[in-house]
């Protein structure tokens, strides 16, 4: 055919439309046979799908052995062959009791995950169907550290979730302005919370952990209701205890709760560089909490609970010890108005 | 007289310990501003008035590093003797500059 007539160029896409249709034809019975061959699966990618049902009281402070399974349950799934891809869910849908310090566990666990295993593992997950929880959710920012339809809502109740490597010393002049205007204090009332603030994510950023991929070094909270101000800090490293255990071989026997207050008592020298005037974090923040800076200070590390709190104008103190053990150091500080 | 105003000079949020950690530290707040004043004191024989108060608070580490620091960058625990120290608003700030001071050694 001579290629100048118009007729060529018809003839021409014709063609390369038989092609098409049959490329598609052999495509379609490609996939078919995968279909037959591997029913459990995503045929397409080859993506493992897992789906998780979240604990209905989502809270380390009131339900931690069972939280702390549940994210045990997901990691090793993660852990367990990573040379797949999987697509992981987290369902909320059940969930009717949520507090903020279970949703930063979470955000650290999802965060960390897609930090050190790239495309390998993606992480979605849903909103609970009780309507009090999924505001908090919203309402908490955890959403501005995840991709979502769903944007977070503004509350004058609460600071979102804020994270960070370094000191932030403006964030936490920020948070005491906000304990401030919600208990009517001044600035003089809010000094020892100011110091406490950097103690922790002090030692959060210096003593934690040691050349470990990590998204974050903390995270922090803040609430109000009721005339009080709710603070919950986490430090995501190695956790107190594990942190001493490893640096000066303490040996299993030795109680939980006594290097707990070891710690407190600046037994330890838990600094990296070994110096005698280092290490006074840990005391400074338990001081503090046993001069009425605070109406109480929980701590919950590995699997210790220590609190420290005033009941009729009596300090007190008390530990406890769980089944299970988490990642790194969860502070709450509750401080009420004047 | 030579005085320091750390609100005003300095930071209204003093911060951690090292320049490393983080903004507006005691690292940074010794060389940059007490070290040199220290030593125009020292040569003159002039005292430092430190005004602590207006600030946010203090975390510990960033007051061991200013001025615990600064004994030990001249090797001496006798640098308060030109300081005269100003914190009405929290007053236990001076013994623990005091105590950081005669444990940096």
């Amino acid at each position: 055919m001579n290629k100048k007539k118009p007729q060529y160029n018809e003839w021409i896409k014709r063609r390369s439309n038989k092609i098409w249709i049959k490329r598609l034809k052999r495509e379609q019975i490609r996939r078919q046979m995968i279909q037959q061959n591997n029913p459990k699966k995503n045929r397409k990618k080859n993506i493992e799908e897992l789906a998780y049902k979240l604990p209905k009281t989502l809270s380390l402070i009131n339900n931690f052995d069972e939280v702390i399974t549940k994210i045990k349950q997901i990691k090793k799934q993660i852990l367990n062959n990573t040379i797949k891809k999987k697509e992981i869910f987290l369902d909320m849908s059940e969930t009717t009791s949520i507090t903020v310090d279970a949703l930063m566990y979470l955000l650290t666990f999802i965060k960390n995950t897609s930090y050190n295993f790239n495309n390998l593992i993606n992480l979605s997950g849903n909103f609970p169907n009780d309507k009090s929880c999924a505001n908090k959710v919203k309402q908490s920012g955890f959403l501005n550290y995840l991709v979502s339809n769903a944007k977070s809502e503004k509350s004058t109740e609460n600071l979102y979730i804020k994270s960070g490597i370094s000191v932030d010393s403006d964030f936490f002049a920020e948070l005491c302005d906000f304990v401030q205007s919600k208990l009517n204090l001044k600035m003089i009332d809010t000094k020892k919370l100011y110091a406490t603030l950097g103690e922790i994510v002090g030692n959060s950023n210096e003593h934690a952990y040691e050349n470990n991929k990590i998204w974050s070094n903390w995270l922090i909270y803040a609430s109000y209701k009721n005339n009080l101000v709710r603070i919950v800090i986490l430090d995501s490293g190695f956790g107190i205890l594990e942190t001493v255990r490893k640096k000066f071989f303490i040996d299993a026997l030795t109680p939980d709760e006594s290097i707990l207050k070891s710690a407190f008592s600046g037994k330890f020298n838990r600094s990296m560089t070994k110096k005698e005037y280092r290490n006074r974090g840990l005391p400074a923040i338990v001081g503090y909490a046993k001069e009425r800076a605070f109406k109480s200070l929980t701590l919950l590390t590995n699997n210790v609970e220590y609190k420290c709190f005033f009941n009729n104008g009596k300090m007190e103190e008390s530990c406890k010890t769980y089944k299970e053990s988490m990642e790194g150091t969860l502070y709450y500080i509750e401080i009420a108005g004047g | 007289m030579i005085e320091i105003n750390i609100a005003r000079d300095y930071a209204k949020a003093p911060g951690p310990r090292l320049k490393k950690q983080g903004k507006y530290s005691g690292e940074e707040f010794r060389e940059s501003i007490l070290k040199p004043k220290y030593e125009l004191a020292k040569k003159n024989n002039e005292a430092i008035t430190i005004i602590l108060d207006g600030t946010y608070g203090y975390f510990d580490s960033f007051l061991e590093e200013s001025f615990g620091g600064l004994a030990r960058d001249f090797k001496s625990k006798d640098i308060l003797k030109l300081f005269k120290f100003v914190s009405n608003e929290d007053p236990t700030l001076i013994s623990k500059i005091q105590d950081y001071v005669s444990n940096a050694l």
